[in-house]
């Protein structure tokens, strides 16, 4: 597994997605049965992309919701059954609902922090834009996404990161699957139109 | 079979195919992409950094939370066998991490309960207090409705052969001018003491003498009915109540007329021929006046005015 390559030897890998495989139903089952270890696979597996999701749409409490989306997903964990695409499915609703909670959260209870300088005053935009230009660094590409409309960082993000299908997509959002597509191709318009002004190449080399 | 998908006006446009393939990091796809876009895209589905595999130990302990097995043992780590009994409201225990995998000495274990023990037991809500008191109240209220009906039915049933018996207590003696003197005799129950005289069998003397001891003898188990029928049986003799007292004046005087000459109508030696009285007023054998001028003896208990009173109200 490419994961467990990485954290033992150091290296990376091409991506994130898929990186249970085939074992997916024997780890799922272990994991069921009361396997730590196994449990610990599954989680290596999601939590970073479950995290670059929270943090595009939740970027203050990405890290508290994704801990309490684990808390359900283990609750649960003993009756799911589907494959890995389906346990993605049902990770990132999941994260999704307890950020809706979240939000509705603060809006009930706004906080303003005292301290730190107004999101609006951060001149996030070109600096991101730069940054993913130059070295595509994936706060970068982070940053970037979180400035589309929200559906559309949503899409793009469920697509991209988790690596759901569009069906998948379309039932955790409540669209249609042609919606979806809709939102997802304008959100790659928009960030090409992001990226348009710097005029820059690719220079990293990144093989897709 | 194209897609729902709107008409993109600009340069480079997605198909269907193409867009998933992007989308899903698929090789092989022909679409012309900018290269920021593509690289975007890839920069998403980059390896995970370091920091977002730092919540490993508290995914964990949620898993050792809820998903331990029955028997206490997960993934070969022993755990102890009897955990010990806690309140549902504070079932973590906070165990050091000894021997777990991944060298987290640090991590925060969360056991289960003990098996057989409901997970989220509540406390016993306690009574309230008002609820309590309603209770008392009630019991209260109902033993004295239970104390009223006894006591009425004792007053009910008193008395002999199945009479209605009279209340404990007397009418209290309003006018009987003895200077606040009650009657507290009580005659409840207990009018077996002196049958009635017959009528026939008694002279008149017998009946005066007999009338008078209900004033001298106040303390005297006699009843009302015995009294009643004497009262009768004078005023029939005498004319009326109110002569009763002038006829056994007669009677007396009659009987002993030279042995008690001072129990006569009209003047009289003061202090002479009466029955010596038993604390009344006016000291023992003190003379009082009627307002008839007559002489009356001091009665122990009662005067003789309440003696007329009562006379009156039985003969009524």
């Amino acid at each position: 597994m490419c994961l467990d390559l990485w954290l033992r030897e150091g290296s990376l890998c091409a991506d994130t997605q898929h990186v249970v495989g085939d074992d997916f139903a024997r780890v799922l089952a272990d994991a069921q049965g009361g396997s730590e270890a196994q449990f610990a696979v599954l989680w290596r597996d999601a939590n970073p992309a479950l995290l670059r999701y929270l943090r595009v749409l939740a970027p203050e409490g990405a890290e508290d919701i994704a801990a309490e989306t684990w808390v359900h997903v283990v609750r649960g964990l003993a009756r799911f059954a589907g494959d890995e695409a389906a346990w993605r499915a049902w990770l990132f609703t999941t994260a999704r609902r307890r950020l809706l909670d979240q939000a509705r959260l603060r809006r009930r209870h706004p906080a303003e922090p005292l301290d730190e300088i107004a999101p609006a005053e951060v001149p996030r935009t070109p600096d991101a834009a730069q940054i993913a230009l130059d070295n595509l660094a994936t706060e970068a590409a982070m940053a970037l996404v979180a400035q589309l409309p929200p559906l559309q960082a949503d899409v793009i993000m469920l697509r991209v990161v988790a690596g759901l299908d569009t069906d998948a997509v379309a039932g955790i959002l409540g669209k249609t699957p042609g919606n979806v597509r809709v939102m997802a191709h304008r959100g790659l318009k928009k960030l090409e139109t992001l990226l348009g002004p710097a005029g820059v190449a690719s220079r990293a080399g990144v093989t897709l | 079979m194209p897609d729902s998908l709107l008409p993109i006006l600009g340069p480079a446009s997605y198909g269907e195919r193409d867009l998933d393939a992007l989308l899903s990091g698929e090789a092989g796809y022909h679409v012309v992409v900018p290269a920021p876009v593509a690289a975007a895209l890839a920069a998403l589905r980059a390896a995970p950094a370091p920091d977002e595999l730092d919540g490993e130990a508290a995914a964990r302990a949620a898993f050792r939370l809820f998903m331990l097995p029955e028997d206490g043992v997960a993934d070969g780590a022993p755990v102890p066998a009897t955990l010990p009994q806690v309140p549902a409201l504070f079932n973590r225990e906070a165990v050091a991490g000894a021997g777990r995998p991944g060298g987290q000495g640090s991590t925060i274990v969360l056991p289960r309960a003990a098996p057989g023990g409901p997970r989220h037991a509540r406390p016993r809500r306690p009574v309230p207090w008002h609820g309590r008191w309603q209770v008392m109240t009630a019991a209260c209220g109902a033993a004295a409705a239970a104390i009223i009906c006894v006591a009425a039915l004792a007053g009910a049933f008193s008395g002999p052969g199945g009479q209605q018996g009279r209340s404990g207590q007397r009418p209290s003696p309003q006018a009987s001018g003895t200077g606040g003197h009650r009657v507290t005799s009580s005659v409840l129950g207990t009018a077996t003491a002196r049958p009635t005289p017959s009528p026939s069998a008694v002279s008149p003397e017998a009946l005066c003498r007999q009338y008078m001891d209900f004033f001298t003898h106040p303390e005297s188990p006699a009843s009302w009915t015995a009294e009643k029928a004497v009262v009768q049986q004078l005023s029939g003799l005498a004319g009326g109540w109110p002569r009763i007292i002038g006829y056994c004046a007669g009677q007396f005087g009659a009987v002993a007329h030279g042995s008690n000459p001072g129990f006569q109508g009209g003047a009289r030696a003061p202090g002479a021929g009466y029955p010596q009285g038993r604390g009344g007023l006016g000291g023992a054998g003190a003379p009082r006046l009627g307002r008839a001028g007559q002489a009356f003896p001091a009665a122990g208990a009662r005067s003789l005015s309440a003696g007329l009173l009562r006379a009156g109200r039985t003969a009524r």
